[in-house]
């Protein structure tokens, strides 16, 4: 069998004195959408910088395809990545399609034609043409988002993150998103660990899941078995339930 | 008593520490001059921001500076006779010291304080983790075309301002002070020397270097939210003014003292 395309194991947080990660072993097989739920505050986002190296962890182990990530050169790994920030992170000094195409361009794609890409790839995510020009700051929350994982997808990445895709979207837009990232992996074979608090998202795009809660994967499996899957904290997350094993102070 | 030596020996300790990280990021920021990728693009826009619209600024400074000078070396020359001398002082005053000096901190005033708040508040909105995630190093991408920009623009500002400040002088010594122009040119070009010119320039290099690098260091480094931001920019600001201050006594000392 090969090696996980992501694997994190023994994953340790800490702010001060609040531990956000207490532990973390978690494996991604290659092709595989894994989604990732839990309670606000618990550490989701935390969890995707450390995979990523924006966050140097406190203890653990981080390997993609079987190697350490800190020892991997920009080619084998950051050069495949595509990452929806949480807030969007959409550079607001450059207007929309400059950012869609920002490995385009840097790479040195004509702009002629980076610019009708980047105006596809807004397409896909149901932006129209008209809005590439625009900057950041004249975009809705929602369309900020958007064009923020037209970014994300743009250079077709081999591991896609994605914190809250659907967080502030209608649900046809919703539904469009959740497809798309689907799709990512099902039609380009990518690796996909996506956040949510959404449960339509949990159906669509999930393979496995995993629950997070006290700094620790409380329970992972199929996507099919949430909604019989005999476990308190899952059971409560699904019924959005103030009662349960996961506090609502946090 | 302990406590009070314990605080003291951790604030060093923590100023060492920070000033050892500060040196290896002006380090690491150098030797990206050498490293490929380079950004072209970035630096164009550098280069427009810092020189180029720094013009009217350092222009104004130096052109009321230069006349104020020269009605105070004729007041002051007056006292034992030497009022004639005012073309050479205003030379020289613009020149090694006045021209370097007041575009420096013009240029800490308006550069330092914008590449502070600017990339202060790429780092709080996620932006600058953005652009890693998209593969592209900030050193490279955000920090060096500032730095190469200010340190190649602003000895360009300085002989600018250095030509514009001679001027001032020229406008109120023939105005107002009665000199005749041809003679006040004459007496101003003969009397400089190129050791004036190559200290103007060199500092000039050594204060863009600075007030850019306290901007990169600060708006890199910033902390959380609108007062990170805050904090980020006036930290930056007061490090830059500090530094060129520091750094023209050095460099004052280096060419002329002998
Ligand atoms: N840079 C930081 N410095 C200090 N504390 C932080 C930092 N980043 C996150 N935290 C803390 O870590 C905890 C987890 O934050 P995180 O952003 O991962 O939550 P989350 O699970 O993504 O929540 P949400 O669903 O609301 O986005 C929070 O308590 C937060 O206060
Ligand atoms: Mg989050």
């Amino acid at each position: 069998m090969s090696a996980p395309a992501i694997e994190t194991r023994a994953l340790r947080k800490t702010f001060g004195d609040l531990r956000v990660l207490d532990g973390i072993d978690l494996a991604v097989a290659p092709g595989e959408s894994l989604v990732v739920i839990g309670g606000s505050g618990t550490g989701k986002s935390v969890l995707l910088k450390c995979i990523l190296g924006l966050l140097q962890p406190d203890g653990g182990t981080v390997r993609i395809e079987g190697r350490s990530r800190a020892a991997l050169a920009p080619r084998d790994f950051l050069d495949r990545v595509g990452m929806l920030f949480q807030g969007g992170a959409l550079f607001d000094s450059l207007p929309v399609w400059q950012n869609v195409a920002f490995r385009h361009l840097r790479d040195g794609m004509a702009r002629v034609e980076a610019r009708e890409r980047a105006i596809e790839t807004l397409g896909r995510v149901g932006l129209p043409p008209r809005t590439a020009d625009l900057y950041p700051a004249e975009l809705s929350g929602g369309m900020q988002k958007r064009a923020a994982l037209a970014r994300a997808i743009a250079a077709e990445p081999a591991f896609l993150f994605c914190d809250e895709p659907t967080a502030g979207l209608d649900p046809i837009l919703a539904g469009v998103i959740n497809r798309l990232i689907r799709d990512s992996v099902d039609r380009l074979g990518a690796t996909a660990i996506t956040i949510t608090h959404d449960l339509t998202t949990v159906r669509t795009v999930a393979d496995r899941v995993a629950l997070l809660d006290g700094g620790r994967i409380r329970w992972m499996g199929p996507a099919a078995a949430i909604d019989h899957s005999g476990d308190a904290h899952v059971e409560q997350f699904v019924a959005g339930s103030d009662r349960g094993p996961i506090s609502t102070l946090r | 008593m302990i406590a009070l030596l314990a605080r003291i020996g951790a604030w060093t300790l923590g100023g060492l520490a920070g000033l050892g990280r500060f040196a290896a990021f002006a380090g690491a920021a150098v030797t990206h001059l050498v490293r490929p990728p380079f950004y072209g693009r970035e630096l164009a826009v550098a280069l427009l921001q810092i020189g180029w619209l720094s013009l009217p600024v350092v222009g104004l400074t130096a052109l009321f500076t230069g006349g104020a000078l020269a009605l105070q070396i004729y007041a002051g020359g007056n006292r034992f006779g030497a009022e004639a001398v005012v073309p050479q002082i205003v030379a020289i005053g613009m020149v090694r010291e006045l021209g370097p000096v007041l575009v420096g901190l013009m240029v800490a005033a308006r550069v330092t304080s914008s590449i502070a708040a600017e990339l202060a508040t790429m780092r709080v909105t996620e932006q600058i983790d953005a652009l890693v995630t998209l593969s592209t190093d900030p050193m490279k991408y955000l920090v060096l075309p500032r730095l190469l920009a200010a340190t190649l623009a602003v000895p360009l500002l300085v002989g600018v301002g250095d030509l514009i400040g001679i001027l001032g002088g020229w406008i109120v010594g023939t105005g107002r002070l009665g000199f005749v122009s041809a003679a006040y040119l004459r007496n101003t070009l003969d009397f400089l020397e190129p050791l004036d010119w190559a200290s103007s320039f060199a500092k000039g290099a050594v204060f863009g270097f600075l007030a850019a690098l306290m901007g990169c260091w600060f708006g890199m480094t910033s902390g959380r939210g609108a007062m990170g931001v805050g904090r980020a920019t006036k930290g930056a600001v007061v490090a830059a003014a500090v530094a060129i201050l520091a750094a023209n006594l050095i460099l004052t000392e280096a060419f002329f003292s002998a």
